[in-house]
Order: structure tokens, then C-alpha cells, then sequence
């Protein structure tokens, strides 16, 4: 029959989708490659970091540890006393040093030691006592004097800690102790719980202080920039002969400034093949749906659009705090594809539904990437959607 | 009878054309950008001899990382003025030009001992610059080809002065520029149509 008309051809395609899908697949695999790539570069800048930051770091000072006082007959011998009170005050200021684009926060410490000795113990040593305070001496940068019962005395130096040699030839009833000195270093702070019953505390400024050691603080809190943390321990139930010494507790307060935006650059391109994969099926959707033919080069731009957003997120992210260069970074690059897609296709429709689709798989990696415990749970209830998004799109396929 | 033939000829710039040439385009560029590596080694050896400064060495093996965009864009940039032009390059030629781009390495390495770093940067593009302009000039006589080429080329050896110059700014330039360069190759591709099968550029 002659009548018969054949059905008009729908739009002009030289390919068929399999070779299509297998071909962006491929291309998929090739842009990974520059994933990788920008892994490397990401890896090379934070080791490049690190080395900036241990200069600054040992420029400045390292990680401080106070541990003393103890007192001893002479300074060779073995056996010491420990004080009977150790009251430790630390008022921690810090700042941060920059340079270049990297940056390192170092602190300025004031620190006032004071407590008691046993009077009956510094009697048994001798008249003359010498008083050692461990401390990293080339950080101080200044010192008061000591006070010791009625005395003042100089401090002297040695490479890894503060001596003083006094005359107890007259003892006041109770022997106190009080000295104190600024110190500058980074890092950590370590304060060795030195004395029977000790009292330590640390406040000041600080962007993330961490508390860890030997033993956690009884009292903390921290507001904004400023923390305080307390201390106390009581080691005279455990005090023991003089061959057996107790273990001493040490506290640690960690300054260190969290240079994450490295990290978070590699997670975020953990999930940059789903977002290729997610942004190619719906570009090719629009592409049956709207019955236009897209070569795979405008694809492969795209892709490369998407693989640059991590060059852009890296590079922001130093100059810029993390959550602004990833808004900077995705809506450059949001605009710039679904703008390309508005005029390929020629539909305003079709950029806003892919500007919407690609916002919303960038919002997701977001709140995967601030999620640390919900991030798998919420990835694969995300990839579910999709799936079911995908399933819908394909049954209007089938009906028209 | 003439014009017959031209309408009815086998269309030469096609979509798959366009494929294979850039598949081709980007072996190239990593073979020649291996090549380069290579020079960086020859620089460090140079170094370690006393004849090239240790400061020149940092820019060279810097430029050197972008030796494969380099070659990539230029011949990208060939194979527009292919299509815009309809003056046909043969792939032998092609990769002539890249063998230039990538002598512009070893020129540099070799002036740089004797001058500074700066002033042997600018002989050498130059040089280069002047080479490929001058045999596109050959191959195609046609002047707005030579213009646009070497436009892109003082753009690019512009371009990468600046970003081995930047020092930690260079990333932030990098990429952006990378997006710029994405966003000019997708209005590229618009004004790429097909035509009988054949592309041209509107």
C-alpha cells in the first residue's frame, strides 16, 4: 500500500546510544585521570604546607614541656625531692604567623609556678639545695627570679632546663616556692604533674585547643577563641617508698591550627566520578527527551567544566575559607554549564533543569563532605533518589 | 561542472575528522610533553655541572609543566584555523610544529646559561613564535591563519611567564585561567556548525 507513511524520523543521530553511553563511559575513565592529577597537585601543595609550617614552627619554637621543680642535694645526684604543692598558671596567647599563603599559629605563654616543700625533707638534704626546672630554656624569653622560703635567687641556665642554687641554712616554718617567665613555642603544651598535690591550670586564646595527656581536665570550657582548662590531682595516696616512684601525670593542651582544606579538597574529589556520571546521564536525557543530537566533544567539555571546579575549589580554598571557595567555585561552574547548555540546545528550559540538577548534586557533596558519621548513610540514600530519578526518566522515554 | 564537483566532493572536516584529530592532537602532546620531561632532567644534570643557575633551574622545570597544555592548545588552535580557513595542514606538519614547541625547552635551557632568564625567555619565544608563524605562512598563504596563531602562541608564552613568575599565586591564576580557556572552547563549539556533514564556523 502506497499510503502507508512512514513515520517521520525523530531527530538526525549517527550513533547508537550503546556506542554513545560506552564512549562517554570511556571518556568518564580519561577525565579521572585529571581528577588524579589534581589529587597530586592537592597531596604536593599540603606537603608543601607542612614543610612551610615546621620552618615557622621552628623559627618560632617548638612544643613546650614544663617539668619541675624538683630539688636535689647536688646537681649530679640521682635521688630528688618533689614538691609537696606544684600550683602551675599558663595564660596562652596565640597568633598566627603567615607566610606566603600558608600560615602557622605559634603562642606566647606566661607561666607562674608556685607551691610548697616539705620543710623536714630539704632539711635532710642539706643546707644547700640546688632547684631544677626542666623547661625548653632557648624559648624563654623572659624570667623572673625565684623565690624560695625567705630567699631570691637567680635563676641559671642549662640546655634542657632552669637551675638555682639557694642556702637553707634558715627555714622559714614553711618552704614556698614562686617563680614565673614567659615562654613562646607551638604546637603542644605538656606540664609534668610534678608535685604531691598538684594544680594545674591553662587559659587564654586559642582557635582549636585539645585537651589530652595522662589525664583529662576536671574543669573546662571553651568559648569562641577562649578555653580554660583545670587540673588537679592528688598523688599522695599512691606516694611510696623511695625506690618505687609513682608514675608521674602529665597534661597536654594541643594548639595545632587545622589545615583541613587539603583534605577536604581529596575527599570532595572522591566523589567527582558520580558527579560526571550523574551530570553526563542527565545531559543526555535532555538529550532524548529534547531530540537533539549533543556530540561527544560538547560532553567531554562539560566533563572538563566539572573537572576543573576542583582546580578552582583547591586554589580558592587558599586564599578563602573552604565553605566560600566552594561556593565560588561551584557556581562558576554551574553557570558556565548550564549557560553552555542553554545555548546548545537552545531551550532555556533545558539550562535551568540542568543548572538545578548540577546545584543540587553540588549542595549534596556539601553536606556529605560536612558529615562525618551520616556520610555513607546519607551517599547511598542520595545515589538511591537518583536511581529512582533516573527510573522515572526512563519511563518517559518509553512513552513517547 | 566544476562547481558540481565541489558540492559533491567527499566532505574532509567531518565530526569524526574532528574525533581523531584530537585523539591524535593529545598523543602528541604527551609524547612531546615525556620529551620535555626529559629536558628538566638534562637542566638538573646542568645544574649539578655549575653551568646553569639553581633560581633559572626553578623557572625552567616550572615552564616545563606546562609543555603539554602548550602544544595541546596550539594544535587545537591548528585545527580551528583548519576549519575557519579551509586551508588544509597535513599531520606530518602538525607534529613539526610541536616538535618546535618542544625545542623551545632545550633553546631556553641552552640561552639561559649564558644570559638571564628573562632575557632568554623572550629570544626564545620569539624564535619559536616567528618559526611556526612563518611556516604557517607557507603552508596555508593565508595571513589572518599566521595572525591568529601567533596571537595564541604570545598569548600562551605570555601567559606562562606570568605563571611561573607568580610564585603561590600561580595555582589561583592557573585555574582560572583553565576555566576561561574551558568557557572559550564551549563558545567555540556553538559556533561550530554541520553543514552537509562538513564542519564550518559561524
Amino acid at each position: 500500500m502506497d499510503n502507508i507513511q512512514m513515520p517521520p524520523i525523530p531527530f538526525k543521530r549517527n550513533m547508537s546510544y550503546g556506542i554513545k553511553i560506552l564512549i562517554l563511559g570511556l571518556q568518564c575513565g580519561v577525565l579521572m585521570i585529571g581528577a588524579l592529577a589534581i589529587w597530586i597537585i592537592s597531596y604536593s601543595r599540603e606537603e608543601r604546607n607542612k614543610d612551610v609550617t615546621e620552618q615557622i614552627t621552628n623559627e618560632w619554637g617548638k612544643s613546650v614541656s614544663i617539668d619541675g621543680p624538683i630539688v636535689k642535694g647536688n646537681p649530679d645526684s640521682k635521688t630528688f625531692l618533689r614538691p609537696e604543692t606544684f600550683i602551675c598558671k599558663a595564660n596562652v596567647n596565640t597568633k598566627s604567623l603567615h607566610r606566603n599563603i600558608y600560615e602557622a599559629e605559634v603562642f606566647n605563654t606566661h607561666v607562674t609556678i608556685s607551691g610548697t616543700f616539705n620543710k623536714d625533707s630539704i632539711i635532710s638534704i642539706g643546707n644547700t639545695i640546688y632547684l631544677e626546672l626542666g623547661v625548653n630554656t632557648d624559648q624563654i624569653t623572659k624570667i623572673s627570679t625565684l623565690k624560695i622560703g625567705n630567699q631570691t635567687v637567680k635563676w641559671r641556665k642549662s640546655n634542657s632546663f632552669l637551675y638555682a642554687e639557694a642556702d637553707m641554712s634558715d627555714l622559714p616554718p614553711a618552704v614556698d616556692y614562686s617563680t614565673d617567665f614567659e615562654i613562646r613555642g607551638s604546637g603542644a603544651f605538656f606540664i609534668k604533674q610534678i608535685g604531691n598535690k598538684s594544680f594545674v591550670s591553662i587559659s587564654g586564646e586559642a582557635s582549636c585547643p585539645s585537651f589530652s595527656g595522662s589525664n583529662l581536665p576536671n574543669e573546662r570550657s571553651i568559648q569562641g577563641r577562649f578555653f580554660s582548662a583545670k587540673w588537679e590531682t592528688d598523688n599522695t595516696l599512691t606516694k611510696t617508698t623511695d625506690e618505687v616512684q609513682p608514675e608521674y601525670k602529665y597534661i597536654c593542651t594541643n594548639f595545632l591550627v587545622g589545615v583541613d582544606r587539603y583534605q577536604k579538597v581529596a575527599r570532595s574529589l572522591k566523589y567527582a566520578f558520580i558527579i560526571i556520571l550523574l551530570t553526563y546521564i542527565s545531559v543526555l536525557f535532555t538529550e532524548i527527551l529534547m531530540k537533539r543530537n549533543i556530540p561527544l566533544l560538547n560532553y567531554f567539555l562539560i566533563g572538563a567544566a566539572l573537572i576543573i571546579f576542583y582546580t578552582l575549589l583547591l586554589s580558592f580554598s587558599e586564599h578563602i575559607s573552604f565553605g566560600s571557595a566552594y561556593l565560588v567555585a561551584s557556581t562558576m561552574t554551574v553557570l558556565l554549564i548550564s549557560g553552555y547548555m542553554w545555548k546548545m540546545i537552545g531551550s532555556k528550559k533545558a539550562g535551568i533543569i540542568i543548572g538545578t540538577i548540577l546545584t543540587v548534586i553540588y549542595v549534596c557533596c556539601f553536606i556529605l563532605l560536612s558529615l562525618e558519621t551520616y556520610a555513607l548513610l546519607l551517599g547511598s540514600l542520595i545515589l538511591f533518589i537518583s536511581l529512582a530519578t533516573m527510573m522515572y526518566g526512563s519511563i518517559q522515554i518509553k512513552r513517547n | 561542472m566544476e562547481k558540481n564537483l565541489e558540492i559533491y566532493r567527499e566532505p574532509k572536516y567531518t565530526m569524526r575528522w574532528l574525533g581523531l584529530q584530537s585523539v591524535f592532537v593529545f598523543g602528541v602532546s604527551f609524547v612531546l610533553a615525556l620529551i620535555a620531561a626529559g629536558f628538566d632532567c638534562f637542566a638538573s644534570s646542568r645544574v649539578e655541572s655549575g653551568l646553569l643557575q639553581e633560581a633559572y633551574y626553578t623557572l625552567l622545570s616550572q615552564s616545563v609543566i606546562y609543555c603539554f597544555a602548550v602544544i595541546a592548545i596550539t594544535l587545537i588552535s591548528l585545527m580551528l584555523a583548519e576549519i575557519a580557513f579551509r586551508k588544509s595542514i597535513s599531520r606530518l606538519q602538525y607534529g613539526l610544529i610541536a616538535l618546535a614547541l618542544t625545542l623551545f625547552y632545550l633553546l631556553l635551557l641552552a640561552i639561559s646559561e649564558k644570559l638571564t632568564f628573562e632575557v632568554s625567555y623572550v629570544i626564545v619565544s620569539v624564535m619559536t613564535i616567528g618559526l611556526i608563524a612563518s611556516f604557517i605562512k607557507g603552508i596555508t598563504q593565508d595571513i589572518k591563519a599566521v595572525a591568529m596563531t601567533s596571537g595564541i602562541l604570545s598569548a600562551e608564552y605570555g601567559l606562562m611567564f606570568i605563571l611561573i613568575k607568580s610564585g603561590s599565586m600561580a595555582l589561583l591564576t592557573g585555574s582560572l585561567s583553565l576555566f576561561l580557556l574551558i568557557a572559550l572552547a564551549m563558545y567555540l563549539t556553538l559556533k561550530l556548525k554541520v553543514e552537509n556533514k562538513e564542519l564550518i564556523i559561524k
